[in-house]
């Protein structure tokens, strides 16, 4: 998946590189100026040559400008590379999943979905630009520091104060992984005190009405206490990293000067590159304390990388399914012995369904929860693969025609209602941004909750969803049927759409839809039987079979699981006023 | 900036009081670190000016030898100062952290439903997760951070007067660049930051809409708009990191600048004070010179930290101001609970009872009413005449402004909230099921035995979805979304009478189900009513024929009542309802 980016953004890792590489030798520069500054001062004053103090003194400040200047250039490359990976990255997983087919997608909790967006993106961005960048910066630059000790210092010297380093290594390797478990065990239990907080403000009002107050408390300050205890078992793991590194590191530094101040009594060393020697140490230092966090990152964007490939290797929708239609798509739609089952389960969802809807015509769909009204709506839209020579449009097997097509003509109207975060504008027009005010007020007056929307203050402009106003679900779902009428569709499919809403309004939308559907073919699934009540053809579904079908006077004469189902929502029937 | 209530701070140092021994140990510990980080580089100092240079004898301790194990033990004492310094540390912020979070819940799960309904669930989370979190960060780090770097800044200021107090001087011109920078560059990363926070939202909300949305997008072929909508997101994002790398980038080498300028600077004075052009005797040791190249580099690190702790404390102190308010609010239901704790048998009396949420609007009105032990009776009548109310009434969830409730002919306000709660079931509209299995969800922290929680699912019809979900081991997923809203409704009756409570108070949903679940549901109202005091805030007509009593509620007034042959023959209001309820 990576390919495309290293094609167009790939190049930007080789002048990184090379500052970095740079970065890393100027850095190790410092401590020889430093030692050569002290050399020139350390002799008696009438000796010391003023030019030479003064050009180490410019010396230093120089190197700090260089490396200023190159770590500037190589952040701004390979850090800036590995945003530039992770704005390419959720490119490319927001296409994916808009081009997911909803097969897939209804598999998936959204949970998990999100998770690919937020955690991993994120965790593949920094194993691109801090682990690559530390990991390279830090060994080269010890590398470099070890060399110039050798070189400016003494090998014999470096040799022996080097010895402790593996220690260090062996200690940060096998304690950050000890560390690492510990803090996974804290941040599972984290989600858990998050779950419970969230269960048990939402439900504070059961919990009140069995007055358990007391017993909830205590089960919540449990898991709050197993926190405790996880966190301070992780602090006491964690709290041994640092100093033990630092313990080793300080028998570096002392081997340095009780050896190195040997041989500079000796006369084999001098002051000044003991001093070299000290700050060249510290070079060696700071990459091996970072050694656990790279560790850590590295783990992380490993298991997201392995994470992402997977979902964005997912077999999207076919191109040709997204193509115009070759001729436009018209006419009646045919079912003919229609079977499927979704993909990965054992039994048929839908079993040999045949309906002849003519156009213009009206079909009602009704029948118990689970009975596959809702996938035999998905399969008009051609949401899943739909087997061959099982529907028609025109007489034009679906099969043939672009998923694009099927849909265009369709107004599709869910459940739930769904609605964008946006202004009721924008979601009314959502199919058809350039549609004119007029339209949209005609849309929604068919829909009957214009009255609803001009009495808000902000009127159409009222924002919605999340952060908007809370409409309540007969609003949603009236909202959602104004957007797929202003599309003006040959075909218009209401999911059980008006379950929220009241039976004078629902009688009401019923009557405007006839008027303005004159010609046009509806397809309604409803539980409410009075919904359905004036369709031309009605199937009662039952176990993905059409259990009974004809017209509602038929239906009742016929006295079987129709008519016993009026029969109850009739007796049954609302009593509010 | 916001004012923050001055209070707050003086009760986040009261909530460290019981641990304040903690606290006390850690400062301790910090002090002998810091020592090892200021004498680390004066060991060295020593090895270079008196032996190294000036050829001093060495006898015992006093040598290069022994100063090198010196600096090995000062190096062995401070890490295990900083361990056990972490460690403390942890227990510390812990043992609050873990107080607060108790302390907080208790307090929500105490207040009067009045205060809850003002926060909002949603306010509520954000209390005791977010604004925890946030105080956690300020006692187990910055609160010693701080002390660290006010303590390192000052010892380190201390020692490079005392050691050479002209040097100091010219090591000192760099901290107000370091500070001016630090602060500078900060400022600018914080405003950055501020509008990535913000954007990544954006993003995101926009991943989790769309993922929601996904079947509507793909249905009206609208996947190109969305994308292009995505991408404007996705660019700015990419200009803000960008702006915030580049930032980064300078903030640390700039400091190095600055650093390497002073030690030039030390240097060049040295270089000046050896060859003697200041006069004097005063001569520069080299091991000074050295020691303070070292003391400088520590510096930016403490002012870096200072910098960045100042925002933080400000969160916390927003966080703190929230929490705080939110403890003050009063947490006891009803502070004048009596102590009438006898078993309910079931007798339910309004006497001229006023109620309103927000003063002056009423919505009772002066009701009355009595239910004898064992009838059943229902109310009936539009949104907002006050049906709802009246639940919210006898469980003491509201307290009626004028008017008095009697339960078992004892006024509320003489019972003890537990005893009264604990023989009334109410059985709310929105059913709300917790994380766990079905045997927790239907005992919620009671005793009670299986041989009782299958009675319950059996009265009301449950056991038999719940065989096939799993039995009393099954499971809840959040917000019980593994059950249709018909089996959470069952579910719900099954948690009611499974404590066998003498009064049944149950909202009737409204929601359509389809037939079939509905049929089960008025099967198992029939049943778990039966033998009990049952209150049924009514919507549908089958439910309502059966019952002994109808009150016909209208603005806040019983306008009718009596039995659905009784209230037809009267042919008012109620005989209207049922007549158009049924035209349907």
């Amino acid at each position: 998946m990576l390919k495309r980016f290293l094609k167009k953004h790939g190049w930007r890792y080789i002048p990184g590189f090379l500052f970095l590489l740079i970065s890393s030798y100027i850095t190790t520069l410092a401590p020889i100026a430093l030692g050569h500054a002290i050399d020139y001062m350390d002799m008696d004053a009438s000796l010391i040559d003023k030019n030479l103090v003064y050009r180490q003194a410019g010396y230093i400040i120089l190197i700090a400008a260089g490396v200023f200047v190159t770590r500037y250039i190589w952040r701004y490359f390979i850090i800036g590379n590995s945003r530039f990976l992770e704005n390419f990255l959720r490119e490319e997983l927001f296409v994916k999943l808009e081009n997911l087919p909803v097969s897939y997608l209804s598999k998936q909790r959204s949970g998990d979905l999100m998770a690919y967006a937020v955690n991993d993106v994120g965790a593949v961005r920094m194993t691109f630009g801090q682990v690559v960048s530390m990991s390279v910066s830090g060994l080269s630059t010890a590398v470099m520091a070890v060399y110039s000790m050798v070189t400016e210092v003494d090998p014999k010297l470096t040799f022996l104060a080097m010895l402790p380093v593996p220690v260090a290594i062996f200690i940060i390797v096998k304690l950050g992984g000890i560390v690492r478990r510990k803090f996974r065990r804290v941040q599972a239990l984290f989600s858990e005190l998050s779950g419970e907080v969230n269960e048990t403000i939402m439900g504070v009002q059961v919990v009140k009405s069995f007055a358990k107050e007391k017993e909830r408390l205590e089960e919540f300050s449990g898991i709050s206490k197993t926190m405790f205890d996880a966190n301070v078992n992780l602090a006491d793991t964690s709290s041994l990293i640092w100093p033990s590194i630092s313990v080793v590191f300080g028998l570096c530094y002392a081997i340095g000067l009780v050896v190195g101040g040997h041989m500079v009594l000796d006369g084999s060393l001098t002051v000044g590159a003991l001093v070299t020697f000290n700050g060249s140490l510290l070079l060696v230092q700071q990459p091996v304390m970072s050694l656990g966090r790279i560790i850590n990152m590295l783990q992380r964007g490993l298991a997201s990388y392995k994470r992402l490939q997977l979902i964005l290797e997912q077999p999207g929708i076919p191109e040709e399914e997204l193509e115009d239609a070759k001729e436009p798509v018209d006419g009646d739609v045919e079912i003919r012995n229609l079977t499927f089952r979704y993909p990965g389960t054992e039994n048929d969802a839908l079993k040999g369904i045949s309906i002849h809807l003519p156009k213009g015509g009206t079909l009602g769909v009704v029948g118990p929860t689970g009975s596959g009204k809702t996938t035999l709506m998905h399969l008009l839209l051609k949401m899943y693969d739909v087997p061959p020579q099982s529907i028609y449009i025109g007489g034009t097997d679906i099969t043939q025609i672009p998923a694009k097509a099927v849909r265009e003509r369709a107004g599709f109207v869910p459940q739930d209602g769904f609605l964008f975060s946006a202004s009721i504008r924008d979601n009314i027009k959502f199919y058809q941004p350039g549609a004119t005010d007029e339209q949209m007020i005609r849309a929604a007056t068919i829909a009957s909750v214009h009255t609803d929307i001009a009495g808000f203050p902000d009127g159409y402009d009222t924002q919605v969803g999340e952060r908007g106003t809370h409409l309540s679900g007969g609003q949603k779902q009236r909202i959602a049927l104004a957007r797929a009428l202003i599309r003006n569709p040959q075909l218009l499919i209401l999911d059980d759409t008006l379950s929220a809403v009241d039976n004078h309004t629902e009688q009401q939308i019923l009557g405007r839809l006839a008027d303005y559907y004159d010609g046009r073919t509806t397809v309604i699934v409803s539980h409410r039987l009075s919904v359905v009540r004036h369709a031309q053809e009605i199937v009662f579904i039952k176990d993905g079979q059409i259990a009974e079908r004809g017209t509602h006077d038929q239906l009742m004469a016929q006295d079987g699981l129709y008519a016993h189902m009026y029969r109850q929502q009739e007796e049954g029937g609302d009593c509010d006023a | 900036m916001r004012k923050h209530n001055p209070s707050s701070i003086l009760r986040l140092a009261k909530m460290m009081k019981p641990y304040r021994k903690y606290l006390y140990f850690v400062f301790f510990c910090v002090l002998v670190s810091n020592l090892g980080v200021l004498v680390k580089p004066y060991l060295v100092k020593i090895i270079i000016d008196d032996f190294l240079t000036s050829g001093l004898p060495q006898h015992g301790l006093y040598s290069i030898t022994g100063l090198g194990i010196s600096y090995f033990l000062v190096v062995l004492l401070s890490a295990g100062f900083t361990m056990a310094q972490r460690r403390t540390l942890a227990r510390f912020g812990q043992s609050i952290l873990h107080k607060l979070r108790t302390d907080v819940m208790d307090h929500i799960l105490h207040m009067p439903i009045t205060t809850l309904d003002k926060y909002g669930s949603g306010r509520l989370i954000t209390r005791a997760t977010n604004d925890v979190e946030t105080l956690d960060e300020f006692y187990s780090d910055i609160l010693v951070t701080l002390f660290q770097d006010v303590l390192l800044l000052i010892s380190l200021i201390f020692m490079m007067v005392q050691m050479d107090w002209q040097l100091a001087l010219v090591a000192f011109t760099g901290i107000p660049a370091i500070a001016l920078i630090t602060i500078l560059i900060r400022k600018v990363l914080k405003r950055n930051f501020e509008l990535m926070k913000a954007i990544i939202g954006r993003i995101n909300g926009f991943f989790a809409e769309n993922i929601a949305g996904m079947r509507i997008i793909q249905a009206f072929n609208r996947q190109k708009n969305k994308l292009e909508e995505f991408r404007q997101l996705n660019e700015s994002y990419l200009k803000t990191t960008i702006i915030q790398l580049k930032l980064h980038s300078m903030l640390r080498p700039a400091m190095e600048v600055v650093n390497s300028m002073i030690i030039a600077l030390l240097i060049w004075f040295g270089y000046h004070r050896i060859v003697g052009d200041f006069g004097g005797t005063a001569v520069l040791e080299l091991g000074v010179l050295y020691a303070f190249t070292d003391y400088v580099k520590q510096f930016f690190e403490p002012i870096n930290e200072l910098a960045e702790t100042y925002t933080t404390i400000q969160s916390a102190l927003v966080s703190a101001d929230r929490i705080f308010s939110l403890l003050d609010e009063k947490n006891q239901e009803d502070p004048l609970a009596g102590d009438w704790d006898q078993p309910i048998v079931g007798k339910v009396e309004f006497r001229d009872v006023w109620f309103a949420y927000d003063a002056d609007n009423w919505i009772l009105k002066g009701v009355n009413f009595t239910v004898q032990p064992g009838e059943k009776v229902a109310f009936v009548g539009s949104t907002g005449a006050g049906k709802t109310t009246i639940i919210n009434l006898i469980g003491r969830y509201y307290i009626p402004q004028k008017g008095t409730i009697l339960i078992d002919d004892v006024p509320l306000e003489r019972w003890k909230l537990k005893a009264l709660r604990g023989g009334i079931s109410v059985v709310l509209q929105d059913v709300f099921l917790f994380v766990g299995t079905i045997a927790d969800n239907i005992s919620i922290h009671s005793d009670l035995s299986e041989a009782q929680i299958h009675q319950a699912l059996e009265v009301s019809c449950a056991d038999e979805f719940v065989e096939e979900c799993g039995g009393l081991k099954g499971e809840v997923t959040e917000a019980g979304m593994n059950f249709s809203t018909g089996q959470r409704q069952l579910l719900s009756f099954a948690r009611a009478i499974a404590r066998n409570p003498a009064i049944l108070v149950l909202d009737e949903a409204t929601a359509h189900i389809d037939t079939e679940t509905e049929q089960m549901i008025q099967t198992s109202i029939a049943k778990i009513s039966k033998d009990r005091t049952s209150i049924f805030i009514a919507h549908r007509l089958s439910t309502i024929q059966t019952c002994d009593c109808i009150f016909f509620l209208e603005k806040g007034k019983i306008i009718e009542q009596g039995n659905h042959e009784q209230l037809m023959r009267q042919n008012g209001k109620y005989a209207d309802l049922v007549r158009s309820g049924q035209q349907e």
